[in-house]
């Protein structure tokens, strides 16, 4: 414990720090200074925890002496040592500032140790105590600045619905200032923890509005009220009746566009019934007189054949063909059509197995070559598997006529990535095809190859390029001339629309 | 089962002669009675006052024709199912039609047979001479009674 001792007394001075020295509870450290400039000069530049003053002798500038002190070091304990019979300045001393007086005859070493240890002592939870007031005062500073700065309007009311405090937010929301509003009779619209809606005035506008307030019960100073929280929610209202609105529109607009589709549906319908029967009606009346040319054409060679010479016998054979070709490609137009109309009916088909069902029933027919045939095991797909079945019958059709001039001949069935759906594949080592042309591949009755190199119509393509697309899939194909051609399918996404 | 007959019911005069001249490259031609039409064939086969009773017009097989004006085939095959004279007679669709619809309407409505008109000539004699022999010769009728 750090003692400075203004004492003028060098004899004093010395008795006085050996009385301190012998004290057993407290380890004292002291500095002494003959005058009290000196002393204020050490108090300025290092730090006591008392000071213990020398008044015994009468002196002009006692009192002055400790008001000073505790003027300059207002929190630093003063125990002052007065002469006998010093009531008088002992009052003045207190009075002045000091922490204790002590008749400096009686100040025998433990005295004098247990008042400066109580004078040191005081000090400190005096120190304590004035920190938590600056905590306290903090706390509470930071708390009004809550309340004052909250967005929402709050206020306080007693148990009648008066306003008993109100904050910022509460004086903008309502337009008011904040004097104006204490006591007024507010009203208590609803209690508990439940949100209820206020109709307001807007200040700004002096339009109606709505705020939405929460009451919560407290106790204000003492007494039991109700906190009220408030929060001007017009412009949400507005935003969601907006919403509203144009969800209402929305859902009209849809209404409506159901009906255009409706609509556009049923005609789409009656339209392609129209097709319908008008393709039906193309296979019966053009077939028929088809059929006639040639049956007639058939008669009259029979019925009179010795009559004709050779030249009328081959125009006759050329009018037969003709009509055959004709009555063929009116065959392939139908089909065309009807794979178009067919509703489709999906299934999970294994692509493998059908492939090799297919190849097996074209290789029967066809001519006993020598065929090397891979097939990538387990390809599945969605589809309609009779459609798909032409679309198989017809590429690997194609595949085994355009390579009829191959010794060896391989026709390749897989799967490769594309994107999000898989492509399926069939690939053959034949003719193949300029590239050039490919985009005409698909259209009905464009044909890369002569009629006279590769029999066929040309609607092959069409009808898989038809397929393929309402499935919701693509075809392309791949191909160099004598080197072989590959076709590509997809049907759409890996979902199986 | 010498008087037996062979109702052809077709619109088209070209079918006609050619169904014609394929029976009589077989000596059947004169077992044909040909309806020029729906309307007539159904006139043929019920109207009492060409004939006496549905015995002694009645044909051993009919060879209907589906797509003709008026009356098409499949209207005349209905009303010959829902008549009780004639509801056993045996009826065969000849058509160029490949439709699945006129396939499977024909047969809903009780068809006893279908076939394709094919498109080559001889194919086509073909066919008219083995339906004939079949349904004049082979085929037991129904018993008129039924
Ligand atoms: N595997 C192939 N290799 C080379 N060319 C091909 C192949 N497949 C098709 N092509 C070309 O595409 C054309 C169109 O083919 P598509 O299958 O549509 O008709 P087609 O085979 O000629 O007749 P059909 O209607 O009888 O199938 C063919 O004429 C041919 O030139
Ligand atoms: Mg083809």
């Amino acid at each position: 414990m750090k003692i400075l001792l203004v004492e003028d007394s060098q004899s004093d001075a010395r008795l006085e720090i050996e009385f301190l020295g012998e004290s057993r509870t407290v380890d004292f450290d002291i500095t002494r200074a003959e005058r009290l400039h000196t002393a204020i000069t050490i108090l300025d530049r290092s730090r006591f925890d008392a000071v213990l003053l020398d008044l015994s002798f009468p002196h002009t500038e006692g009192v002055e002496a400790v008001a000073r002190l505790s003027r300059r070091f207002p929190n630093m304990p003063i125990v002052v040592l007065t002469g006998a019979d010093a009531a008088d300045l002992a009052i003045q001393a207190i009075r002045a500032g000091a922490f204790s007086t002590l008749p400096k005859a009686e100040a025998d070493a433990s005295l004098l140790a247990r008042v400066l240890h109580q004078a040191v002592e005081r000090e400190r939870v005096l120190e304590e105590l004035r920190r938590k007031d600056q905590d306290l005062q903090a706390a509470n500073a930071s708390l009004a600045e809550l309340v004052e700065k909250n967005a929402d309007a709050i206020l306080v009311l007693d148990k009648e619905g008066r306003i008993l405090f109100a904050n910022e937010a509460a004086s903008r929301l309502f337009g008011r200032r904040l004097q104006d509003l204490l006591d007024v009779q507010f009203g208590l619209p609803g209690a508990g923890d439940i949100v209820t809606e206020v109709e307001i005035v807007r200040p700004a506008s002096q339009e109606p509005g709505y705020a939405e307030a929460r009451f919560v019960e407290l106790i204000w100073k003492g007494t039991e009220g109700y906190l009220a929280t408030l929060r001007d929610i017009t412009e949400r209202r507005r935003a969601e009746e907006t919403l509203k609105t144009l969800n209402a529109e929305l859902a009209e607009a849809k209404i409506g566009l159901e009906r255009a589709v409706a609509y556009r549906t049923t005609e789409l319908e009656a339209a392609n019934a129209e097709l319908e029967a008008f393709s039906y009606s193309v296979s019966h009346d053009l077939m028929a007189p088809l059929r006639s040319m040639a049956g007639f054409c058939q008669a009259l060679k029979e019925d009179y054949g010795n009559a004709l010479d050779e030249q009328a016998g081959d125009y006759i054979r050329r009018i037969v063909a003709a009509s055959k070709r004709m009555a063929e490609l009116i065959d392939d137009l139908l089909l065309l059509s009807r794979v178009s109309r067919r509703p489709l009916d999906r299934d999970t088909i294994d692509l493998s197995v059908l492939a090799g069902d297919v190849l097996a029933d074209l290789k029967e027919s066809g001519s006993g070559r020598d065929i090397d045939v891979a097939i990538a095991p387990e390809l599945t797909a969605i589809g309609d598997r009779t459609l798909i079945r032409t679309v198989l019958e017809n590429l690997l059709g194609n595949a085994l006529k355009y390579s009829g001039e191959r010794s060896k001949v391989r026709i390749e069935v897989g799967v490769v990535a594309n994107g999000g759906s898989p492509a399926y594949f069939v690939r053959d080592n034949g003719a193949g095809f300029d590239m050039a042309y490919a985009d005409k591949l698909f259209k009905p009755f464009q044909r890369l190859h002569l009629e006279s190199e590769f029999a066929g119509t040309g609607i092959g393509l069409a009808s898989v390029a038809r397929i393929v697309q309402r499935h919701g899939g693509s075809v392309w194909a791949e191909g160099e001339p004598d080197k072989g051609a590959t076709f590509f399918f997809t049907l759409g996404g890996e979902e199986g629309r | 089962m010498s008087d037996a007959r062979i109702l052809i019911v077709e619109d088209s005069s070209d079918d006609q002669m050619l169904i014609l001249r394929a029976l009589k490259k077989r000596k059947l031609h004169d077992k044909a009675v040909v309806a020029r039409g729906g309307d007539e064939a159904l006139e043929y086969l019920f109207a009492a006052g060409l004939h006496d009773g549905p015995d002694q017009g009645s044909p051993a097989v009919v060879l209907l024709d589906v797509n003709m004006p008026k009356s098409n085939g499949l209207d005349v095959l209905a009303k010959i199912r829902s008549d009780a004279r004639t509801r056993h007679m045996p009826v065969v669709m000849f058509t160029s039609s490949r439709e699945e619809s006129d396939v499977v309407q024909s047969y809903r409505l009780g068809a006893s047979s279908f076939v394709c008109k094919p498109f080559d000539a001889d194919a086509f004699y073909d066919a008219v001479a083995q339906i004939a022999q079949y349904w004049l010769f082979l085929n037991e009728p129904p018993p008129t009674s039924s």
